[in-house]
């Protein structure tokens, strides 16, 4: 209670004695002055504004507010009026100097439409204006907005999509599982472009989510598109989670930045399956009737499946290399098992098989590239650990 | 190794015959399961072996199963070896092989079996599952909410299911996922997330619901969108067709239902594509795309334009493997889009688009007793500047390219690199300037093998300091060069001089169960019309996935960004710290920690920002779920955040939000 009664008793002394201020709105700068946008699309313009506002007569501290209500779009030639944004931009400094500055930075997004309506009556381009005032005097500014083709100077977004890597907008996943997001970014110019992907945990509100960052995005772009890929979404605790990519230089308004959500069960079972690691052969080697196969134990394990797979051609690179990124994905791909043996799991010894005691080599043919992996199945036939996937070539 | 052969198994019970014999001779038999015209998942198999197979038969006998060889897993039964599946097989068509594996190589089959594995005489395959999961909580503890303040109690839950149901010559099956939060930001508290309806008999699919059209053309590339579409094959699969029509922008929820009701908000379309040659397909491929639509391209997960427009796309390619080393591809495209809303303002625009590529894959060499891989790319697409199809809406317009990419591999190096010059204002107005980028990306990587893991002890120093074993090295180049390659007399618009060298080393390690990872670019960017700054940027990250043991890991990460702007003389220093920890009792407690600082600071005084986010999970876990049983568990969700901004000082916010409650989970199957 009496926090409450100090704040605003500080409050009222503020507010009276930026009443009496003496100081004035001297000048409003931008930061770009003027940008290009593209002919044929939807844009977002980044703009801060600077505010300098000078009062010779400064004795002491005082807080003086910055505030502009609206922003106005208009054709640079014909001064029709385009847009009207409706965004009040405010910033109280406590001013301690005789000029101080104050940066407001806010997003604008241009629809195409727009554009093309202004090229077709005849506007090569725009003027986005503010008025800003500080109670007493007031000043404002236009950027020029250029209308030229895709490649212009300055990086500017054009459309920003999330998906996770399956292609959805929406997810229900079972705990621990490996996923992540693909941001999918339209952009006009070449340049820097500066984000961070953030996380909302389960146990935050859904109106007011507390965002945690993920990891800085720092790209330098040309071509007119790009896909950024988000570091590994925490899947540990069941419940609803939210992701993002916020971007800040260039960036898009708050209200339109898109967020997805998914939701992770409970843990039941034991989670998802370990990892088997491969002791031999090595990754890639040619194969034939002495090949010894042979990998970690597994606590467990009943018993074994090595399991070969034709080289798919989708996983590999045009250099004939194996496409990391996909090569788990084989069996989900439609890859079909070409061999396998299944094993016994033993005690106390490095479990494996020679090529030559099973059927496994009657089914590879002399010279092709193979995947192999091994899967160690428990007392039920279910799945407990998975090995990554090696590079074999038949004799 | 050990080497079991079914003549281990019955050489004790059965009389053996010394006499050679062919294959046709013995009567192997599989016995029918238990339905007698079918098996099911987990049922054993016999199979009955004749008492005058002789021993060096017997002796290089295999039972193979799907291709793969399970005589290891056989048990003796009296005049029987039997399996007993060590996971339940799939419902569907089986083939158990009976081989002779002879010494010589030579493999000679004794007898082949068809099996039909069954959920039951009516349905090959009929499974249904699904998990439920709802959780009750109150927000015991919050500072710094804004108003209106969010209700105390929560209730979030989720439920997602999959069925699916075959016999030859069909399947269908159906997918979704509903999410339940109360209080939302969303329409409605309980709401479907996506779902799919998939039904294929013989050559026909049916799909309804959220999915994919696999096409990549330049109409029509990665669109997925709710809707129904129909897919028509040849028995041959050479002649196929698609019919579609989809919702254009991205949606979920009950609303809208299949997502094709509103026209204003619909993209329909036809793929038909074609391999005429019987012989040797891959000689030529034909593919016609066209489309009709109208809609936005905003949605659920897409911030674009809110534009609601429209129009109709076209395209043909043809696609030839001439022979084993060249493949050329050619497309043309057409499209006649209204910009600024349909029946309204200004008429559509039409446009053109065309793309060609030739990819010249030479023989492998060697080089040094490695093989040494490479293929060249070339190709050249220009895109109209009123060029727009709704199905490929990321398609960057008004653009002209040429594009040379090299890939080259020589183990253990991969080499990347690509060169492109761009220009936009392909239809030459002559009131816009024309800019070019000349782009030039390099990427050599190079990821020795690591040493054959023979479970000796290694020697000490083996393969460098154990910080570095495992290691993976990239480096990456690039250059932007852009700049006018016209300038209208008189034009007010910014002038394009600049150029931006990117160069990055990226380094990882996996020195035991654990790994890490080292990355460090710098960025010279130089704006010769001083439209945009001149700029030397460092960028350094570090990560780390450190499991301690079974139960516990941590994974601290470090980036951190300087901006050196010599332009405007200010300097922007972005840092970001973390530290995550994990820690899990199988069945009892799953806990979840982690702490972020970021700060951002520019000298100039127009940022000043630090933040410190704080969250902890923990679950303690009551009743394990099981499949059909519910399962309970204890919850506590802490989420801190301090954000500390000295420019915007109404930015600066403390809050923190407790949250207890409790959550049920029941995974159900059929």
């Amino acid at each position: 209670m009496l926090n409450d009664i100090k704040r605003l008793f500080i409050l009222l002394i503020l507010v009276l004695f930026s009443g009496i201020s003496q100081g004035q709105v001297t000048s409003v700068t931008t930061n770009p002055a003027s940008k290009n946008i593209a002919i044929n699309t939807n844009v977002f313009v980044t703009i801060t504004w600077k505010v300098a506002r000078s009062d010779p007569q400064q004795a002491g501290n005082q807080a003086v507010t910055v505030t502009s209500t609206a922003g106005y779009l208009q054709g640079a030639q014909t001064e029709s009026l385009y847009l009207t944004v409706n965004r009040t931009l405010t910033q109280t400094k406590v001013v301690s100097g005789t000029t101080t500055y104050y940066y407001l930075t806010e997003t604008i997004a241009i629809p195409s439409s727009i554009i093309y309506q202004a090229l077709r009556n005849g506007d090569r381009g725009f003027l986005f204006n503010r008025l800003f005032s500080d109670g007493q005097s007031s000043r404002s500014r236009d950027v020029i907005l250029n209308i030229t083709g895709g490649s212009g100077a300055l990086l500017s977004l054009t459309r920003v999509s999330l998906r996770f890597d399956n292609g959805s907008v929406e997810r229900v996943v079972r705990p621990a599982t490996a996923m992540t997001v693909r941001a999918q970014v339209g952009f006009t110019g070449t340049g820097r472009l500066a984000g961070v992907w953030e996380v909302a945990w389960p146990g935050t509100s859904a109106t007011q989510p507390i965002y945690q960052p993920l990891a800085l995005v720092r790209l330098n772009l040309a071509g007119g598109q790009t896909v950024i890929q988000s570091p590994r979404l925490p899947t540990t605790i069941s419940g609803l989670y939210r992701i993002r990519l916020r971007l800040t230089d260039p960036a898009l308004p708050e209200d339109r930045l898109p967020v997805l959500r998914y939701f992770v069960f409970g843990r039941y079972g034991e989670g998802l399956p370990g990892n088997i690691r491969l002791v031999s052969p090595i990754s890639p080697s040619a194969v034939g009737r002495g090949t010894v196969f042979q990998w970690h134990p597994v606590s467990g394990a009943h018993a074994y499946r090595l399991e070969i797979f034709p080289m798919p051609r989708a996983i590999v690179t045009d250099s004939g290399k194996l496409d990391k990124a996909r090569v788990s994905r084989v069996p989900e791909a439609g890859a079909e098992r070409v061999a396998g043996a299944v094993v016994r799991a033993g005690k106390g010894t490095t479990p494996g098989l020679t090529l030559g005691d099973t059927t496994i080599l009657s089914r590879l043919r002399a010279g092709q590239r193979y995947l192999w992996r091994v899967l160690a199945l428990d007392g039920k036939g279910r799945v407990i650990a998975v090995s990554t996937f090696g590079e074999i070539r038949r004799n | 190794m050990r080497q079991k052969t079914i003549a281990l198994l019955l050489s004790a019970t059965l009389g053996m015959s010394a006499l050679p014999a062919t294959a046709a001779q013995y009567p192997f038999r599989l016995e029918p399961g238990k339905a007698r015209s079918f098996y099911s998942p987990r049922e054993a198999l016999r199979v009955f072996v004749p008492a005058n197979v002789p021993i060096p038969v017997l002796q290089n006998l295999k039972l193979e199963l799907d291709n793969v060889d399970i005589t290891e897993m056989m048990k003796r039964q009296g005049s029987h070896v039997v399996y007993k599946p060590v996971q339940p097989l799939e419902y569907g068509y089986h083939v158990l092989r009976l081989v002779e594996h002879r010494p010589d190589g030579s493999i000679i089959e004794h007898a082949r079996w068809r099996m039909d594995v069954r959920k039951n005489s009516a349905f090959q395959q009929a499974e249904a599952e699904g998990t439920v999961e709802l959780s009750v909580s109150r927000r015991f503890a919050d500072k710094g909410l804004t108003a209106p303040v969010p209700s105390r109690n929560n209730v979030n839950g989720s439920m997602s299911f999959n069925a699916n149901a075959k016999n030859p010559g069909w399947s269908t099956s159906a997918s979704a996922s509903f999410i339940y939060q109360s209080p939302t930001t969303e329409s409605r508290k309980f709401n479907v997330s996506e779902f799919l309806f998939t039904g294929k008999v013989r050559h026909t699919a049916v799909f309804a619901g959220h999915h994919s059209l696999d096409n990549t053309n330049l109409v029509l590339n990665g669109f997925s969108s709710r809707g129904l579409s129909v897919k028509l094959n040849s028995k041959d699969r050479r002649f196929r067709t698609r019919l579609f029509t989809m919702r254009t922008e991205s949606i979920t929820g009950f609303q809208r239902g299949l997502g094709i009701t509103q026209p204003e908000n619909r993209t329909s379309g036809v793929t038909v594509s074609a391999f005429p040659f019987r012989q040797r397909p891959q000689r030529l491929y034909l593919e016609l795309t066209h489309l009709n639509g109208k809609g936005t391209t905003s949605g659920t997960g897409d911030a674009g334009d809110t534009t609601r427009a429209g129009g109709r796309a076209s395209s043909v390619v043809a696609d030839s493997q001439i022979n084993k080393r060249v493949r050329v591809r050619a497309e043309y495209a057409r499209s006649r889009y209204d910009f600024d809303g349909i029946g309204t303002g200004y008429a559509a625009e039409k446009d053109k688009a065309w793309s060609t590529f030739l990819v010249y894959t030479p023989k492998q060499t060697t080089w040094r007793k490695k093989p040494l891989t490479w293929n060249l790319v070339a190709g050249v697409q220009k895109v109209g500047t009123y060029f727009r199809s709704l199905g490929n809406v990321s398609l960057p317009a008004d653009k002209l390219a040429t594009t040379l990419n090299l890939t080259a591999g020589w183990e253990p190096f991969n080499l990347t690199m690509r060169l492109a010059r761009e220009t936009d204002n392909v239809n030459d107005d002559l009131a816009r300037p024309r800019v070019r980028n000349d782009l030039f990306n390099l990427s050599l990587s190079y990821q020795p093998q690591p040493p054959a893991d023979d479970g000796k002890k290694k020697k000490r120093g083996r393969g460098g300091p154990r910080l570095f074993r495992q290691g993976s090295y990239t480096f990456n180049l690039s250059r932007t060069r852009s700049s006018e390659e016209y300038r209208p007399v008189g034009s007010t618009a910014d002038v394009t001089n600049k150029r931006i060298l990117v160069a990055g080393l990226n380094a990882s390690f996996t020195p035991g169960k654990w790994n890490w990872s080292l990355g460090y670019t710098v960025t010279d960017t130089e704006d010769y019309a001083n439209v945009g700054p001149d700029t030397l940027e460092h960028a350094l990250s570090l990560n780390f996935n450190y499991p301690v043991n079974d139960r516990l890991s941590l994974t601290p990460t470090l980036q951190y960004n300087y901006v050196d702007n010599t332009s405007a003389n200010t300097r922007t220093r972005t840092l970001q710290a973390g530290m995550g920890l994990s820690y899990n009792v199988p069945g009892k407690w799953v806990v979840s920690t982690s702490y972020t600082l970021s700060t951002n600071i520019v000298t100039d005084g127009s940022a000043d920002t630090r933040n410190h986010v704080f969250t902890a999970n923990v679950e303690r876990i009551l009743r394990k779920p099981g499949q059909n049983r519910t399962g309970w568990s204890l919850f506590m969700n802490i989420n801190y955040n301090d954000n500390t901004d000295r420019v915007t000082v109404s930015s600066s916010a403390n809050t923190y939000q407790a949250v207890i409650g409790i959550k049920s989970t029941l995974p159900l199957k059929y």
